[in-house]
């Protein structure tokens, strides 16, 4: 009894050598990967049962006891299902290769104590690596229980001798080399995986570093030398990795900036520094502004420094263009009349231009509130600024405003001031808490304005002088026609009328003298009486007020046409006219334009056998030009500029009668209607008389 | 035997007065004339007035009222005749120097009958008014008094 004993703790004292050679081997680094991993576990738990049982206990021929029930079981348990199998299967091929009586349960307790234990892992709770001493324990009876059950499939006496052999030692050993055993693997268990979360962590720093997306690096702070540097630094600075370890964070500096830098390290001692902007050279030669935050740690056993470097240039020169910008504003605000100002609701503060004060004719004020403003206003101008601006910053106030206002200087002038102010912030009820906007001073405006109202008003004045004595004008030369027509008609017709009564009474008495005597004065009476009447009919033209119509013209030149029928019946004419257009026009005026110029034209062809007249148009630019051509006398183009003048004739009144006043009166009436008149002739040749007349007479219908 | 009634001649101008008797006295009618040289005038004679106080003659047939006269002129004495109730249907001839005359309309409105134009030669002027003495002295009915 006490030999079974002692055997069983020598192969439980083999098993748990063995296993702990088996840990330090395997514990090293493998490469094969998880299914390598597992299948080598399981070859040398395999290996290590056969080595069990060739140490093992002897019961009797053919019943051999060792602690491979032990280990497959804990196998089972720590290992998993796949090395477990792999090792029963070796187990089972070399126990079935020994034979014997006990062959069959033998390789029968292979199975069931590896099955348990990949069982009992499958189906436990908790972690592995903390199982208990009593789970230990527990697991080992159970595993010796069944095993020992498997032994009553022997013959009945084998089975018998079994059980009394080593039924009670199997009992006593084997739950305890189970905790043992057990122990050892959780243990394992425990340092493989804590050494497995030191790797993930250490992984999850580096790549904390490596792939930061700013650029880090660290240096030793003795050397001053590049120890590590990431991927962000290699891309920011241009230097490769290699190239950076070779240097020195001096390198990285422009010359005048090293002193300060060396300065800075020094300070550093431990913890975290924010060492604030500095300047650093790119490996092109470009200079970038970076923040940097640096971390004073051990380093391979250096003292170092970790660094951050944020580049910030893009906003280092934003920030310097600004404050160009602002400089510039400043610059241009400050001789200038415009001023700029954004005012606070809410805090009663007003930041300005440097020059608006001085606007006001007033010091720089350190507080700008309501009573600043309007005290600096005019007082007729106070209400009215305060009001406005009130109506403005009320709920739904305009948000854009413009008014001008007076303000008295220290030397009494008055200046005149022009707000354009917009609110740029309303709160939650929409009152107005923020205005900005610009004062301009339009003193030199407002003046001109002045000045330049005055003058118009000058002028309308003047206008309306003129008017008024123009008007008078008017009217004595109305009245100056009236009296024409009136009374200078009627000496002619008491002239006529005698000569008529002594015609008629004392004819038989008067001799050839006397009778051509009273012919003259009356031939004269009669054409004076002509001249009058075109000469009020020419200052009629004169003062007429033209009412413009459409005229058919084809319809205006028919109407003369008859009204000169007398005339043209007595003589042989050849006419040639023309289609001609609607023209806009005083239809009196036009028709007078008309009745001249052709009159004129059958006047001058009287010499011919056959007159011939033409009327005609063409188009020219905006205008219609119109023609009427004869084939009569013509007359010398020297004197065509007298040909339009009142009074002026180019033939003599025996050759052809006439006042002199037709013609006046056509240029007259055209230059009224926008156009122009002129005359084309040669003497003894023919004339022709044109005048033109816009085109577009709808827009004056 | 035609009743020829009395024609009214206001005319300031001797002239004029004397022409337009001429062209009269070739129809017999210059004997019915009674010319006055203003409006003032006129309206005494048609109102019996002043000089022309205890005047029976009644109405003339005629009244020809030359515009252009000192103190009242064709317009004013035109507008008083039909005003007047008694006057009112007179007709009344105008007389002008010009057909362009801008106091025409104003005639027409005024209730004028018609115009004359002095033509300048006096043979225009004496038919014009012969037709006009013809017409109204002897042919046209004077309307029937109410």
């Amino acid at each position: 009894m006490i030999t079974v004993l002692v055997t069983l703790i020598q192969n439980t004292a083999l098993l748990l050598a063995m296993m702990v050679v088996f840990d330090l081997v395997t514990s090293r680094k493998t490469v094969y990967g998880q299914w390598g991993r597992q299948a080598v576990a399981g070859l040398i738990v395999g290996g290590l049962c056969i080595g069990l049982m060739i140490a093992s206990f002897q019961l009797e021929s053919g019943i051999i006891f060792d602690t491979r029930s032990v280990l497959l079981s804990l196998s089972g348990l720590f290992l998993g299902p796949l090395p477990t199998i792999l090792a029963m299967v070796i187990a089972s091929a070399y126990r079935l290769l020994m034979g014997g009586i006990a062959a069959l349960p033998g390789t029968g307790v292979i199975l069931a104590t590896g099955t348990i234990g990949i069982l009992w892992r499958h189906y436990r709770r908790g972690r592995l690596e903390n199982i208990s001493f009593r789970e230990l324990y527990l697991f080992g009876v159970v595993v010796h229980i069944i095993m020992l059950s498997i032994l009553m499939t022997l013959p009945r006496e084998a089975a018998q001798r079994v059980i009394e052999g080593i039924g009670l030692p199997v009992m006593v050993v084997y739950p305890i080399a189970t905790i043992a055993l057990g122990w050892l693997l959780a243990n394992r268990l425990q340092r493989e995986n804590a050494s497995h979360a030191i790797r993930e962590s250490e992984k999850k720093y580096r790549l904390l570093f490596e792939s930061n997306p700013l650029p880090m690096w660290v240096y030793d702070m003795e050397t001053l030398a590049f120890l590590s540097v990431n991927d962000a630094a290699v891309v920011k600075y241009g230097y490769s990795r290699e190239e950076f370890l070779r240097m020195t964070i001096k390198d990285i500096r422009p010359a005048e900036d090293v002193l300060k830098l060396l300065e800075n390290v020094q300070l550093s001692t431990s913890g975290l520094y924010e060492s604030g902007v500095w300047r650093h050279c790119k490996k092109d030669g470009s200079l970038i502004f970076v923040e940097i935050t640096s971390y004073v740690i051990g380093f391979e056993g250096r003292k170092a420094e970790l660094i951050l470097s944020n580049d910030i240039t893009e906003r280092i020169k934003a920030e310097e263009k600004l404050r160009e910008s602002e400089e510039r504003l400043r610059l241009a605000t400050e001789q200038s009349n415009v001023a700029v100002w954004e005012y606070d609701l809410n805090t009663y503060s007003l930041s300005r231009s440097p020059n608006h004060d001085r606007l006001y004719g007033i010091g720089w004020q350190q507080k700008w509130d309501n009573d600043t403003f309007l005290n600096a206003i005019h007082p007729d101008d106070r209400e009215y600024s305060n009001n406005l601006i009130r109506n403005v910053v009320c709920a739904n106030g305009p948000d854009n405003y413009s008014y001008d206002f007076r303000v008295i200087f220290p030397d009494h002038t008055i200046r005149w001031l022009l707000v354009n102010g917009r609110v740029i912030e309303r709160n939650e009820t929409g009152q107005g808490i923020k205005v900005r906007g610009t004062l301009m001073d339009i003193t030199e405006r407002k003046q001109f304005q002045e000045k330049l109202e005055t003058l118009n008003a000058q002028l309308e004045q003047k206008v309306r002088q003129r008017t008024a004595l123009l008007e008078e004008a008017n009217k004595e030369l109305e009245a100056f026609s009236y009296s024409v027509s009136h009374d200078l008609r009627a000496p002619l017709r008491h002239i006529n009328g005698y000569v008529d009564m002594l015609n008629r009474k004392y004819y038989d008495k008067l001799d050839e003298k006397a009778r051509h005597y009273l012919d003259t004065i009356s031939g004269a009476a009669t054409k004076m009486g002509t001249l009058i009447d075109d000469l009020l009919q020419f200052s009629r033209t004169g003062r007429k007020e033209i009412s413009f119509t459409e005229l058919d013209l084809n319809i205006l030149v028919k109407e003369v046409l008859k009204e000169l029928e007398p005339v043209i019946n007595a003589r042989k004419i050849k006419w040639d006219i023309q289609e001609l257009p609607k023209v806009s026009g005083d239809y009196t005026l036009m028709k007078l334009v008309w009745t001249n110029l052709i009159d004129n034209a059958i006047k001058y062809t009287r010499n011919q056998p056959v007159a011939k007249i033409s009327v005609g148009y063409k188009t020219e630019m905006e205008n219609f030009v119109f023609c009427i051509s004869d084939n009569g006398v013509g007359f010398d183009m020297k004197y065509a500029n007298k040909l339009f003048g009142v009074f002026q004739r180019l033939h003599s009144q025996s050759e052809f009668e006439g006042t002199g006043i037709g013609l006046a009166n056509v240029q007259r009436i055209i230059h009224k209607h926008s156009g122009r008149v002129w005359a084309e002739a040669e003497k003894d040749r023919g004339a022709s008389f044109y005048f033109s007349l816009p085109k577009i007479w709808e827009e004056r219908v | 035997m035609i009743e020829l009634k009395t024609i009214l001649l206001v005319e300031d101008n001797p002239h004029d007065v004397e022409l337009t008797l001429e062209a009269l006295t070739e129809y017999n009618l210059a004997n019915n004339l009674v010319s006055v040289s203003n409006g003032v005038q006129a309206m005494a004679y048609l109102c019996c007035e002043g000089e022309f106080e205890g005047r029976n003659t009644g109405n003339p047939a005629v009244i020809l009222l030359d515009i252009k006269m000192p103190f009242m002129d064709g317009i004013e004495t035109l507008e008083a005749i039909r005003k007047n109730k008694k006057l009112k249907h007179i007709p009344v001839v105008m007389l002008t120097s010009s057909r362009e005359d801008p106091d025409l309309k104003k005639c027409y409105t005024l209730g004028a009958n018609a115009y004359v134009v002095k033509p300048v030669h006096f043979r225009e002027f004496m038919e014009a008014v012969k037709h006009i003495g013809i017409f109204w002295a002897v042919l046209n009915e004077p309307p029937a008094k109410n």
